[in-house]
């Protein structure tokens, strides 16, 4: 087996690789390009890739069993999962999750640490509300009239919606608070 | 189609699995999850390999050959990797979606910034984020200070670095 047959088997993370790629460096030449459409370009750069490679590629090279077609469905499958991970599980934990925030926070704060109040000064409920609001008025999900915010689209809400029937049918109940499992001994609630 | 076919079959398998057993025991972390899927691997490849030795390999949509079960293989992993990134998303409150839903349930008259803050307070967005960091061991809480631990520190190193490569701000 050469090197590659071994990089063709492994075609949906190569392509997830090249993804990553394009996506750096689309954000450090187009600073001002809005972020979910570089990720759109780099996602679908990739995927134009791998399905060009299943279709048009050395398929001779690789065992028997599937055609061009099937392998180029089976590919861009598991490279748009691949993908998803990525931009869900990665980049957007770094872009929006209060989790990351407050780690980066803590880190930066060194061994001294921070007290809940000197956490809440620098990063509070208001800044994530105001912060999220913007996006939505950005991306089109709600309308802003004279400070009062009203429902613009209904894509997102139908997806927040469903997140809640999910969140009835795993946990049995509509919000997190009422479900948590394990509460560290000495830290607030 | 073999690939898919046996991929979506294993992922039903998880799911049905996970509510089954969540049902009677909810484990608080990923790792239960990630032995559990596993398991349901190990499960649907046995399966799938006896069904073909019972069938003497009529079963067209199942993987047959090694390159069949090289390409579920990678299907699978992603489309598990995709379920636990969505179950996360569903065991936290996202805080766009609540806002959403709280927009929409005021209906024609709208919702102003105090109405929606009223209820997304600190004890609500935030607070509950620092547990899960005490729970996962990324942060310590000792009189009356949070600090972040090794642990911790590695990975805001990572996130640090990657917003960086990408020319980025702080998130959040």
């Amino acid at each position: 087996m050469t090197l590659a047959t071994l990089v063709l088997m492994v075609a949906p993370l190569v392509a997830l690789g090249a993804c990553i790629v394009v996506h750096v460096v689309l954000s450090r030449a187009l600073p001002g390009l809005p972020r979910p459409r570089g990720i759109m370009l780099s996602v679908g750069a990739a995927a134009v890739g791998v399905a060009g490679l299943a279709l048009f590629g050395p398929a001779e090279r690789l065992p028997a069993g599937l055609s061009p077609l099937e392998l180029a469905a089976v590919w861009l499958l598991t490279y748009i999962l691949l993908a998803y991970c990525y931009v869900i599980g990665f980049f957007n934990l770094g872009e929006s999750a209060r989790r990351i925030r407050l780690l980066i926070d803590l880190h930066q704060a060194g061994r001294r640490g921070l007290t809940l109040e000197e956490i809440l000064s620098a990063y509070n409920a208001r800044m994530i509300v105001d912060v999220r609001l913007q996006r939505m008025v950005a991306g089109g999900q709600v309308s802003e009239r004279d400070g009062v915010y009203f429902t613009a689209s209904r894509v997102m809400l139908t997806a927040a919606r469903l997140l809640v029937w999910l969140k009835i049918a795993y946990l049995g109940s509509r919000h997190e608070l009422d479900v948590r499992i394990v509460t560290p001994e000495r830290g607030p609630r | 189609m073999r690939p898919i076919a046996g991929a979506a079959l294993a992922l039903a398998l998880l799911i049905v699995t996970q509510l089954v057993v969540w049902r009677w025991r909810r484990p608080g972390h990923y790792t239960a999850l990630s032995v559990l899927s596993l398991v349901v691997l190990m499960l649907s490849v046995a399966t799938f390999h006896a069904l073909q030795i019972l069938a003497d390999g009529a079963l067209r949509f199942l993987p047959q050959s090694a390159w069949d079960y090289w390409n579920f293989l990678m299907l699978y992993v992603a489309l598990t990797l995709a379920y636990m990134i969505t179950y996360s998303a569903v065991q936290a409150d996202s805080p766009s979606m609540s806002i959403l839903l709280m927009i929409d349930q005021a209906g024609g008259r709208g919702a102003a910034v105090p109405e929606l803050t009223g209820a997304l307070n600190d004890q609500v967005l935030v607070v509950p984020r620092l547990t899960d960091l005490v729970i996962g061991r990324l942060v310590v809480f000792a009189g009356d200070r949070y600090t972040v631990t090794p642990n911790g520190s590695f990975l805001a190193r990572i996130y640090i670095a990657y917003r960086a490569l990408l020319k980025m701000e702080k998130g959040g």
